[in-house]
């Protein structure tokens, strides 16, 4: 679509390579979570049990995610989650993702390179290592399977663990540079340029005002050039901004969705699929990336 | 000059009322008890008030430093130019503001390893420092079963007093429940010689968010 005017908004370079789909620039995507887990901080085991949280996959496909995004191990601490468990929980959800959806973009959210190698021989088109580089053999298992990758920026902080009265002297800074780091650091291990995605992962080893100013700094990130991941579905920074439960969060989750749109993100990870779908589209038809759905008020 | 009085309040961040933003009042009870204790030592001494916080590498500041919590993404207002301090003795420094201390003030940062100079341990000092933060859950650390005995005794400690336990705890033990506290209460019982406490006082003793708060106050007398 030409543009006659467009407002000054970072806009991003380069096409986004996942699987069978190419993400241009200007275009933003939902990748909808899927929890392999029975106790993850919002749907705490709805979808728990492969037979559910496929039915999940193929709900959250046709609400027009672009992406889904497995996960075995919640976020908080808790009862540990072994390698083999991981991929016990994971791998038939990826399989049968795959058999049921097969165009679908399969990401698995994982640290641990061997389950990235396990669900990646199954299908998997994207390793979201959304613990930031801890396992260093990550990349390189990536790149073998020729996946995309997701960088993230957990404050170099063990997986599983709380932030505690963490301090940044520049959260932007820091983590825009970790990030790059990682990105040029994965590109070195071999990982296709155009797979990869910067994400500041919200509220791993921040604090809620950290992770406030990472959104009203998405400018910065996308800025670097590599198209920029949002994970805020629900989060306590949306919580701590209104004082609610995470039930009560989607209205303060859409209003970060729609800021950091607008300056620039690329994708967002999310638990409400049509809602998110929703949002991006208005503010890419803001922006001028996207046509009209319908037109014909005042045009007939 | 030998030290006259030691006063006891949490490191947490949450006490300034900026930092907390509109939850603040949630722990208003807290920061009055922690006000109590910085009176308490201001009516011992006409000098100086030392406040001695857990840093990551020890050393002391220049008295032209000030509090400000940037780092934690919140601006101090109105805006204020001074050299900061690390944070832990920024909420030090803060309540001393806080209670309208406008005598002199020294700052000192002990180290986990308790590496730091001891000149200018004297007359009145803050201790800001707290317990565990394992108590529960949901707490920063996560729930260890160990946590809520190694208040206790830290509460023990201090309501009776009791310098020996409180610098011997068990530091290992300490860093394994991310109890902030330790390092400055052992750096404490060595600086305090052989004075003994003549009075001793537990103003507060809670966990609202699964880490051990205390507010507490001692006399010295030689």
């Amino acid at each position: 679509m030409r543009r006659i005017y467009h407002a000054g908004v970072p806009t991003a370079t380069g096409s986004l390579r996942w699987g069978s789909r190419e993400f241009a620039p200007g275009e933003i995507a939902v990748m909808a979570i899927v929890n392999a887990t029975p106790d993850s901080f919002y749907d705490r085991g709805r979808h728990w049990g492969t037979s559910a949280t496929l039915d999940r996959v193929t709900q959250v496909i046709e609400e027009g995610a672009d992406v889904i995004d497995i996960g075995g191990v919640k976020a908080a601490p808790g009862g540990v989650v072994a390698t083999a468990e991981e991929i016990e929980r994971v791998l038939p959800v990826v399989e049968g993702a795959r058999e049921r959806h097969p165009d679908a973009v399969i990401s698995v959210d994982t640290w641990r390179a061997e389950v990235a190698d396990v669900v990646c021989r199954a299908g998997a088109d994207v390793i979201n290592d959304a613990w930031g580089g801890v396992d260093a053999d990550l990349a390189s298992t990536v790149a073998r399977h020729g996946a995309g990758y997701v960088c993230t920026h957990a404050g170099r902080h063990t997986p599983r663990t709380r932030p505690h009265r963490v301090w940044y002297d520049d959260i932007v800074a820091e983590t825009t540079s970790y990030l790059v780091e990682l990105a040029e650091g994965a590109v070195a291990a071999g990982v296709r340029r155009d797979g990869i995605m910067i994400d500041p992962a919200h509220d791993f080893g921040k604090n809620s005002r950290h992770s406030l100013l990472l959104t009203r700094h998405t400018d910065v990130l996308v800025a670097t050039g590599w198209p920029v991941l949002m994970a805020m579905s629900r989060k306590d920074f949306i919580g701590e901004a209104l004082d609610l439960p995470p039930d009560d969060r989607l209205e303060g989750t859409l209003a970060a969705t729609a800021v950091a749109a607008w300056l620039g993100a690329r994708m967002f990870r999310t638990h409400d699929v049509p809602a998110t779908q929703r949002v991006v589209s208005t503010v890419a038809a803001i922006r001028g990336d996207r046509q009209l759905a319908l037109g014909r008020r005042a045009l007939a | 000059m030998s030290i006259t009085s030691v006063g006891f309040v949490p490191a947490a961040p949450l006490l300034v009322p900026q930092v907390a933003g509109g939850s603040s009042q949630l722990d208003e009870e807290l920061r009055e008890a922690c006000r109590v204790v910085a009176r308490r030592l201001a009516a011992t001494t006409d000098d100086a008030i030392t406040v001695v916080a857990p840093v990551v590498t020890g050393a002391a500041w220049s008295t032209d430093a000030t509090w400000g919590f940037e780092g934690f993404g919140v601006p101090r207002e109105p805006a204020d130019d001074r050299p900061r301090l690390p944070w832990p003795i920024g909420i030090g420094d803060w309540l001393l503001d806080d209670v309208g201390w406008t005598g002199r003030r020294n700052y000192i940062g002990v180290a986990d390893d308790g590496s730091v100079s001891t000149d200018l341990a004297a007359g009145a000092l803050l201790l800001v420092g707290d317990g565990t933060a394992r108590r529960t859950e949901k707490a920063p650390g996560h729930l260890d079963e160990r946590a809520e005995a190694f208040d206790v005794q830290i509460a023990d400690a201090i309501r009776s007093g009791d310098v020996a336990a409180l610098g011997g705890l068990d530091t290992a033990l300490a860093a394994d429940l991310l109890c902030a506290g330790a390092p400055v209460w052992r750096w404490l019982s060595v600086v305090i010689g052989g004075d003994h406490v003549a009075e001793a006082d537990l103003l507060s003793d809670t966990a609202p968010y699964g880490v051990g708060y205390f507010a507490g106050w001692w006399r010295i007398s030689p």
